[in-house]
């Protein structure tokens, strides 16, 4: 549906999404009939019959699953030491000077250095976990210290001229303040463990995980499976980041949050 | 003991705002601070309130007084209501929407209890940040320059409303506008600066 207004084209939302979607298959297509090799470019039609397949054997879904949790995990765990140290780090600036050097490490140390290291310390089970929660910690303790930081002065001395004591002036303006940052930082951070957990998944060549597939898929030169594991990995991970989207929203709107 | 500033020294970069500036206020009644803009006025009042420290002299007069303040800027939490910005200087949250539903009908914004900071006209604004520092009451009212961006039949209200509620505080305005100064003041320090000084007392 394309309607005219005021002499310029206007195209719906979705026919733009649409549209998007098809370009992109088009080029793919096109790029996989140029090089005419099934070992280096698979075709789009033959990466959703394999998903088809996949997602047809029940053992899939106890492997994405499993990955999804382990990612989960160590988002959380992620999500919830960068939030705790970001508050303490904002409190103290002893606290904040002595993280600044573990943060600007954890962000500059290659992920693949991480998960070997974490490989040779503990059992593989518990890399991928480990690996995503060292991703999200950074960019979650970044952001929200920021927030923090950006509070604004004149709100929080409103608050003291007003007596707001120590939990009303952390619910009513610190909270409302990060929350944007907090949000943006998750959902960064959400896509980045994705990164991180099935990489570690790869390394550490774990049964019934996604990465270990993509390692499978690599090591027998089955390209397919690769391009249909990877496109596992990109929906889940879409999908978690639009559902955690819509339940920010849910809560910002329940608790006031969203200006 | 009432209110008072002695040598108060407030230096920002190499601008000294205060420099062993000295005032007594009086227990109840309106004290006009009137000067040009920029003169150093604000600050004083901050340190009057506490959100500012002095770099040196004190304010004495302080302990056990409750202040409440209308800032230069409406300092409304913009993800709240109008009511709730009211109802949130309150403890117990319930007494605070009563109080804020009076509130808001006294300054002439019955109606507009649901609407956020965003939502409102600039003078409305203002309006909620008379309201809110009225409906917390106290001691020593500080009011920066409470009533810019007012009509002249709301300016009035708002005045009425003000004198009303804080007859039995002190009051201390922070103004440049002439009109405001002869309606409320009681006593006017006549300022310049920076630094600040007194340059008459009427």
């Amino acid at each position: 549906m394309i309607f005219i207004i005021r002499n310029k084209l206007h195209v719906p939302d979705f026919a733009v999404k649409i549209i998007t979607v098809v370009f992109w298959l088009f080029i793919w297509q096109a790029i996989y009939v140029c090089v005419g090799q099934e070992i280096l470019v698979v075709s789009p039609a033959c990466v959703f019959t394999r998903l088809c397949n996949l997602v047809t054997d029940g053992g899939f879904w106890f492997t994405a699953f499993a990955t999804m949790g382990r990612i989960m995990e160590g988002f959380i765990i992620g999500v919830l030491s960068g939030l705790v140290l970001a508050v303490l780090a904002a409190r103290s600036h002893v606290c904040r000077t002595l993280m600044q050097p573990v943060v600007l490490i954890v962000k500059a140390t290659p992920v693949a250095s991480f998960i070997i290291l974490a490989l040779v310390w503990m059992h593989a089970d518990f890399v991928p976990a480990f690996s995503a929660s060292l991703i999200v910690f950074p960019v979650v303790w970044g952001n929200v210290l920021e927030g923090i930081q950006k509070t604004d002065e004149k709100l929080l001395q409103m608050g003291r001229m007003f007596q707001f004591g120590k939990m009303k002036t952390a619910g009513r303006i610190y909270v409302p303040s990060v929350a944007p940052y907090f949000t943006a930082a998750c959902t960064t951070g959400l896509g980045l463990s994705w990164k991180g957990g099935v990489a570690a998944e790869v390394l550490s060549d774990l049964p019934f995980s996604v990465g270990g597939h993509i390692y499978d898929s690599k090591i027998y030169l089955e390209t397919v499976d690769l391009f249909a594991w990877t496109a596992v990995v990109i929906i889940f991970s879409v999908f978690l980041e639009f559902l955690m989207k819509r339940l920010m929203k849910v809560a910002t709107d329940k608790f006031n949050l969203n200006i | 003991m009432p209110l008072q500033v002695n040598g108060a020294v407030k230096t920002y970069g190499s601008e000294k705002v205060l420099d062993g500036f000295n005032i007594n206020f009086p227990e109840k009644g309106t004290v006009c601070l009137f000067g040009p803009s920029g003169c150093g006025k604000t600050t004083l009042l901050n340190c009057i309130a506490g959100l500012e420290k002095l770099d040196s002299g004190m304010v004495s007069g302080r302990s056990g007084i409750k202040f409440s303040c209308v800032f230069q800027e409406d300092r409304l939490l913009p993800w709240l209501s109008a009511r709730e910005n009211i109802a949130a200087v309150f403890h117990d949250r319930k007494m605070g929407l009563c109080h804020a539903d009076e509130w808001l009908g006294k300054v002439g914004l019955g109606g507009e209890e649901a609407k956020r900071p965003c939502e409102l006209s600039g003078g409305m604004c203002r309006r909620v940040a008379i309201a809110r520092a009225l409906a917390f009451g106290g001691d020593v009212f500080l009011l920066d320059e409470p009533f810019q961006r007012l009509d002249l039949k709301t300016r009035s209200r708002m005045i009425g409303l003000v004198k009303e509620k804080a007859s039995e505080s002190l009051c201390i305005l922070v103004t440049h506008d002439e009109v405001e100064r002869r309606e409320m003041a009681d006593i006017a320090y006549i300022l310049e600066g920076p630094p600040l000084k007194t340059i008459d007392i009427v």
